[in-house]
């Protein structure tokens, strides 16, 4: 049985008299421990799906698995747990709290946790042991990515969620963020599900999702992935 | 304004909602409440003076010592200036109501006044106004002190009120109830005083003119032409006028009382004078007779006197005499007793010696003649025997030895032998010897010799022998000789001295028979004496007497004539230093203390909405800082796009002018009808007036609303100005979230550790957002200094009374006396002594005095205490110093001056202040007590003569009462005001009740000011909170997606808020003590202090007060931040 199960999903936005059809009826479903690319256009809905997917948004219609919960269904405080216990989130924007220090910020993540990695251990994994005392505002956009990942992992989610977490990254620092969560992906055996607008990135996934228009156009597993060091975009 | 930039400000409104109401919202307070509070005053100013001119109000209302007469009415109402003049009666009487009495104004209305514009215009409840005598209307607003009375009902006057008569100035005590009406002479609860009955007046009513004794009038009401043409009685034209028709009508009574007194005075005077005179030579034509009346008697007394005294020598002389006799007789007797006495006791010690004696003597004898002479007797015969046998012996031995032969011889011998005795033994012895010398020479010498020698010998112990015997014998005899001469002595001795005892005896018993006569003698002449005595005394008495009765009539006729004289002068006296007594509105305490109330609301009016500014102020700088800081790429948008900064600004100028416009009309339409009606509505319990009419006053409206515009725009364009100096190109960019610090309480990793992860953040939080840190607090501070100055008022307002009439004047009652006619305080005090109703009381001076220090002068309201005991006054009136209650006590010499008339006399202790009439003397200030209303200075009696050279004229008492009851309360009145020594009685209840009610209407300024302040509070917080809720919405999205629930992010929120809170409601209240003393300060009057403590539960009530405020927003808030849009919030920053 895969880890996430989507099942005609749907998100409308009304505006008005229009209509708009954020996700539009998908189905499409992701394995236990995959490095997930969900891939399209700008508009096409994947921020949608991922919100929806990380508990923080929910669909109009449809139902979505996640083990052994149906999001959908969840209550306003089980979705909070979901969040607190099942999801790590990477944002474009990174989203650190500016008055705290990178280790404060993955200890905000980890103090809510039932058994959250050791913060120390999540600032190493992410090469930063160095600015465990830095704020936010002291350390470069890749840099606060990384804790922002860290703080990801810290909590070890069945999920890591990361919305086009190389988007505000210059071409290297982004191969390098790609590189830690492909790394984690394989040698935590987490679940990673990564957005893009990037087709170039794709063959470093074991599944490839591609939306248009709020569809999922494509839904295949990626036999051969390569390490980020490998491709070129 | 182009359509373009007016669309946009619309939209940005319709998108900032929240932002925009909160700045409209808080404008609309601070300018309602200031424009709001504001038009109270003149609302009240222009209801009174609508009142006035409505209800003809007089300006001014004369009264005279002497009443008036048309005349007096006349030059009155010819005055230039004067419209309307209206003379009246009044007259004050008692009406029993069930169980006590209560004195009744009743005052005159003619019959046409329905027709005519009349002066106080009567407002008829019910009924109609009277038609003919006998006719009584009441008041129609029902004091508790009266029975309510219905139409038609009779009203029955007591016949004496006090110790006049109500017949005296009224025609009838009968009168029928005809309708009910309100003056407007009463506009409050007070009725003002009297000096009869209880001292209170408890209601007024009225009777027409006709049932009125006099036919002067006893007041005349004056009004003036301005007051018709509605000038408003409030102006400074008014107060000019009024002090020069003041003038105008003083000079018109002193023309008319000249002619008074020249018409009915001066005539009565002489014809007062002759009478005098006539008694004067009749009292002493009278005078001179009684005199000789009275000289007779005394010479006859005297005459009696000397008579009287002579005898009464004479006997006292033979009394003496008797006395001298008694004794001597006395001593006689005891002489002779005590003579005789001695003489048995020395007779029988004689005689027992005698008697002894006796014995001896027979006791010797007896001895001697059984004994000695025996012996004696048989020694001598024994001696005459040895001597005659010797003799013969040797006789017979020499006739034997002589030789037979001789017998001659031997015859001779034989002779003498027959011869021989014991007496001529030695001699025949001798003879023979010699006869025998012849016959025989001296054979027989020797023999004969030597016989011879031993009967001489035996001769000479014979004639010893019979020598003792005859001795004994003749002593014995001598012996018994003596004894019996003493016997004969004795017995002689005895009949003497018997004999002249019997003779002393015989002569006292003489002299007593002498004395006896003498006493008995003396008796006779004395009862004489005393009946001839007594007889003379009678007849002198009798002329005593006579004498007496005859000076006691005359005297008597001679009082009743000088008492008849002295009340024709004395009523003449009254009338011959006639006066005209002018009262203006200010006399009438309810009218000076509505406009108190008003001018106090003002006050008020003028510190509060300061703070609401002030407020407003940081509350749109937070806000329009927030939102220009949202806007900054707009900003910077415009300005790439060449828009000029002036435009760019325009916006956000024209966005916060909408705020405050419509803010300050949002406010202007709430607080103008609401706020003066909630104010005056509550002094609309103590006044009967008519609703209030709300006065706009457009000075005090634009300024709040130009203020408050003004100060919204200035902070806008401030706010703008300082983003727009940035370029272009870096207020496109967001705006670099402000870098985290390390605070300094991260080095102190002891404290640091231990807080929780959220404290830290908090902690660290505050810290960064310094400026809305510091306008968060100062919000709130601003809020609890409202509260706290709201209830500081009231505790300043409370503690005047409470204090005052509580903890200060503690006497219930102020007997208003001054002695009886002789100023002799000794009858009252101890009647109050026997009362045991009373509990203490003490003599008392206090007179209205002008009091002046180097710096300053206070004339009105300030009194000069003399207290009669002042170490005993604790009980009555309690010295002491405000702050540490440290007891004052007065002592000569110096002055104890009551707390704010030393501050606006500027004088501390030891300084000195001058009292009027004390010819600038200067005496040191002692002390200075708590006092909240008026002034005092007390002074001990002996300062007070030093100061004034005089002593010190008592004017009450001050009595404490055993718990008084209102029926107490109106016995002791009643009791009391009966005495012709006590002027007044006034109860202190009646001074605190006055002032209760004015607490009350202040309770209620209090609640709209703490009302206010919670809506202020409220506005700001919330404002504050959406603020930085709006700020932080992209942190708060970030940890609900981490997973935080609910309570956690609001912890997250919060605890800063709780911080702010509480460092917020800690400085206002330090602010608050501040602004309540400034405000206390503001509103006082001279003559009132208000409290100076703040009471600790005013802190707790603000505090609580503000943490509810902010409880509340806060839960508000909270669903807020439950709304917060994860997605919304954590969408690629714009
Ligand atoms: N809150 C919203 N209200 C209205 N439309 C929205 C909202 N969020 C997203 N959309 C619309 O949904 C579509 C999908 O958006 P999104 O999921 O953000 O696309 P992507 O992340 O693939 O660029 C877009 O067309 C966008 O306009
Ligand atoms: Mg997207």
């Amino acid at each position: 049985m895969s880890l996430v199960e989507f099942e005609n999903v749907r998100k409308e936005y009304i505006m008005g008299e229009v209509t708009i059809n954020a996700v539009d009826g998908i189905d499409f479903n992701i394995e236990e421990g995959e490095f997930a690319v969900v891939v399209g256009t700008s508009g096409a809905g994947k921020t949608t799906v991922l919100n929806i997917l990380g508990g923080m948004d929910s669909a109009t219609s449809g139902t979505i698995r996640v083990g052994d919960k149906n999001i959908t269904s969840l209550s306003d405080k089980e979705l909070i747990n979901y969040r607190r216990y099942d999801i790590g989130f990477v944002f474009q924007f990174y989203n650190l709290i500016p008055n705290l220090t990178a280790k404060e910020n993955i200890e905000l993540a980890t103090q809510i946790c039932e058994n959250p990695m050791d913060t120390e251990k999540a600032l190493s994994a992410v090469g930063l042991s160095e600015r465990a005392n830095n704020f936010p505002a002291q350390l470069s956009g890749g840099e606060q990515q990384r804790v922002s990942i860290a703080r990801a992992l810290a909590k070890r989610p069945k999920l890591l969620l990361c919305d086009e977490p190389t988007g505000a990254l210059d071409y290297n620092t982004g191969r390098s963020i790609l590189k830690l969560l492909q790394d984690t992906c394989r040698e935590e055996k987490m679940t990673v599900v990564l957005i893009t607008h990037n087709s170039a990135i794709t063959p470093m996934a074991d599944r490839i999702i591609r939306m248009k228009s709020g569809k999922v156009i494509e839904n295949r597993v990626n036999e051969n992935p390569k390490n980020v060091e490998e491709i070129e975009w | 304004m182009s359509k373009a930039l007016l669309k946009n400000t619309l939209r940005e409104i319709k998108n900032t909602k929240a932002r925009f109401i909160s700045i409209m919202m808080i404008i609309a307070l601070g300018v309602g409440f200031f424009v709001g509070v504001k038009c109270t005053n003149p609302s009240m100013v222009n209801m009174a003076e609508n009142y006035y001119s409505e209800s003809n109000l007089m300006d001014f209302r004369l009264v005279s010592s002497v009443g008036f007469d048309k005349d007096d009415v006349e030059a009155v109402k010819n005055l230039d200036g004067v419209s309307d003049v209206m003379p009246s009666y009044y007259a004050d009487v008692s009406i029993n109501t069930g169980a006590s009495s209560s004195v009744v104004r009743l005052m005159g209305v003619p019959y046409d006044y329905k027709d005519s514009e009349t002066i106080n215009k009567l407002v008829l409840i019910s009924g109609r106004f009277p038609e003919r005598e006998g006719e009584i209307l009441l008041e129609g607003n029902t004091t508790p002190s009266n029975s309510p009375k219905e139409l038609g009902e009779k009203i029955v006057i007591e016949e004496k009120i006090g110790d006049t008569y109500a017949k005296d100035s009224i025609k009838r005590l009968e009168f029928t109830v005809v309708g009910f009406v309100q003056s407007p002479m009463y506009i409050s609860f007070g009725r003002g005083t009297t000096n009869v009955g209880n001292g209170k007046i408890a209601s007024y009513a009225f009777i027409p003119n006709e049932d009125f004794v006099s036919e002067r009038y006893t007041e005349v009401y004056v009004r003036l032409q301005k007051s018709k043409d509605s000038l408003s009685p409030f102006s400074d034209e008014y107060k000019d006028l009024k002090k020069e028709f003041e003038e105008k009508i003083e000079d018109i009574s002193d023309k008319r009382l000249d002619v008074f007194v020249e018409e009915n005075i001066n005539s009565a005077q002489r014809e007062l004078d002759e009478n005098k005179e006539k008694f004067e030579s009749e009292k002493e034509k009278a005078q001179k007779e009684l005199d000789d009346a009275k000289e007779e008697l005394e010479n006859g007394e005297n005459e009696y006197n000397t008579q009287i005294a002579d005898a009464q020598k004479l006997i006292q002389d033979g009394e003496e005499k008797i006395r001298q006799g008694e004794i001597e007789y006395q001593n006689g007797k005891e002489q002779y007793e005590n003579a005789r006495a001695e003489f048995e006791k020395e007779f029988a010690a004689y005689k027992e010696k005698l008697d002894s004696n006796r014995k001896a003597f027979e006791e010797a004898k007896a001895k001697f003649e059984n004994e000695q002479k025996p012996a004696l007797l048989a020694g001598i015969e024994e001696l005459e025997n040895g001597i005659y046998s010797l003799g013969f012996g040797t006789l017979q031995g020499i006739e034997y030895s002589i030789p037979d032969g001789f017998e001659e011889v031997k015859e001779y011998i034989r002779q003498k032998e027959s011869e021989i005795s014991v007496e001529n033994s030695l001699s025949i012895l001798l003879d023979v010897k010699d006869f025998l010398h012849t016959d025989f020479g001296d054979t027989f010498d020797a023999t004969i010799d030597d016989s011879a020698t031993k009967i001489s010998e035996l001769n000479i112990s014979l004639g010893e022998l019979k020598e003792t015997l005859s001795s004994a014998q003749t002593e014995l005899d001598n012996n018994e000789q003596a004894l019996i001469s003493a016997e004969q002595e004795y017995e002689t001795q005895k009949a003497e001295y018997t004999a002249t005892l019997e003779a002393s005896k015989e002569q006292l018993e003489q002299a007593e028979i002498e004395l006896e006569s003498g006493k008995s003698e003396l008796e006779n002449s004395k009862a004489e004496f005393e009946k001839a005595k007594s007889e003379g005394k009678e007849k002198l008495d009798s002329g005593r007497k006579e004498y007496e009765e005859a000076k006691a009539d005359a005297d008597k006729e001679f009082e009743k004539a000088e008492k008849e004289l002295n009340d024709a002068q004395k009523k003449l006296d009254d009338f011959s230093s006639p006066k005209w007594y002018i009262f203006n509105r200010d006399d009438n305490p309810s009218y000076s203390s509505f406009i108190d109330d008003a001018n106090r609301v003002d006050a008020v009016a003028t510190v509060f909405p300061l703070f609401f500014l002030l407020v407003a102020m940081l509350v749109t700088l937070t806000t329009m800082t927030r939102l220009i800081e949202e806007k900054r790429t707009e900003i910077g948008t415009f300005k790439a796009l060449g828009y000029s900064n002036a435009r760019i600004v325009g916006k956000f100028l024209t966005y916060s002018t909408f705020a405050a416009v419509f803010g300050s009309v949002f406010g202007c339409l709430l607080g103008i009808p609401i706020l003066p009606k909630v104010i005056y509505n509550a002094y609309k319990m103590m006044y009967y007036m008519q609703d209030i009419r709300i006065k706009i006053s457009w000075p005090v409206l634009i300024i709040g609303v130009v203020c408050a515009i003004v100060c919204c725009t200035f902070v806008t364009a401030f706010v703008c100005f300082k983003s727009l100096r940035e370029k272009p190109s870096e207020l496109m960019r967001p705006k670099v979230p402000k870098i985290g610090k390390r605070i300094i309480l991260e080095k102190i990793p002891f404290i640091w550790n231990r807080l929780s992860f959220t404290s830290k953040v908090t902690q660290r939080n505050l810290f960064r957002y310094k400026s809305r840190f510091f306008m968060t607090a100062i919000g709130i501070a601003g809020c609890t200094a409202l509260i706290v100055a709201g209830f500081g008022i009231k505790d300043a307002i409370t503690d005047i009374v409470d204090i005052q009439f509580g903890e200060i004047n503690k006497y219930d009652i102020m007997i208003v006396s001054e002695g009886d006619e002789k100023g002799d305080f000794s009858p009252l005090m101890s009647t109050l002594d026997k009362d045991d109703r009373i509990k203490d009381k003490m003599l008392y001076m206090q007179k209205n005095i002008t009091v002046s220090s180097e710096k300053a002068k206070m004339t009105d309201d300030v009194f000069l205490c003399v207290p009669d005991d002042e170490k005993n006054m604790d009980e009555l009136v309690s010295l002491r110093e405000r702050e540490i209650h440290k007891k004052l006590y007065v002592e000569d010499g110096c002055a104890i001056v009551s707390e704010k008339l030393a501050k606006i006399l500027s004088v501390k202790v030891g300084d000195s202040i001058t009292l009027d009439g004390t010819n600038d003397k200067k005496i040191t200030v002692g002390g200075i007590c708590e006092n909240y209303i008026y002034g005092y200075i007390y002074i001990t009696k002996n300062t007070y003569k030093d100061l004034f050279e005089k002593d010190v004229e008592y004017n009450m008492v001050l009595v404490n009462v055993h718990n008084l009851t209102q029926d107490d309360e109106n016995n002791i009145g009643f009791d009391y005001l009966q005495r012709d020594d006590v002027k007044a009685l006034s109860f202190m209840s009646t001074g605190v009740k006055d002032f209760q009610d004015m607490i009350q209407s202040m309770n209620l300024i209090v609640l709209v000011l703490i009302v206010c302040a919670g809506a202020l509070a409220i506005v700001v917080l919330y404002n504050l909170t959406n603020i930085n809720l709006a700020e932080r919405s992209r942190e708060i999205a970030t940890i609900k997606v981490l997973g935080f629930n609910h309570r956690e992010t609001a912890s997250f929120v919060y605890r800063e808020n709780i911080i702010l809170t509480v460092i917020g409601t800690l400085l206002g209240l330090v602010l608050g003590v501040w602004l309540s003393r400034f405000i206390v300060v503001t509103v006082e009057i001279d003559k009132v202090m208000f409290g100076r403590t703040m009471h600790f539960m005013s802190f707790v009530y603000a505090t609580i007060g503000t943490f509810l405020f902010s409880a509340f927003v806060n839960f508000i808030m909270y669903f807020r931040m439950k709304k917060i849009d994860m997605v919304e919030s954590l969408k690629s920053v714009e």
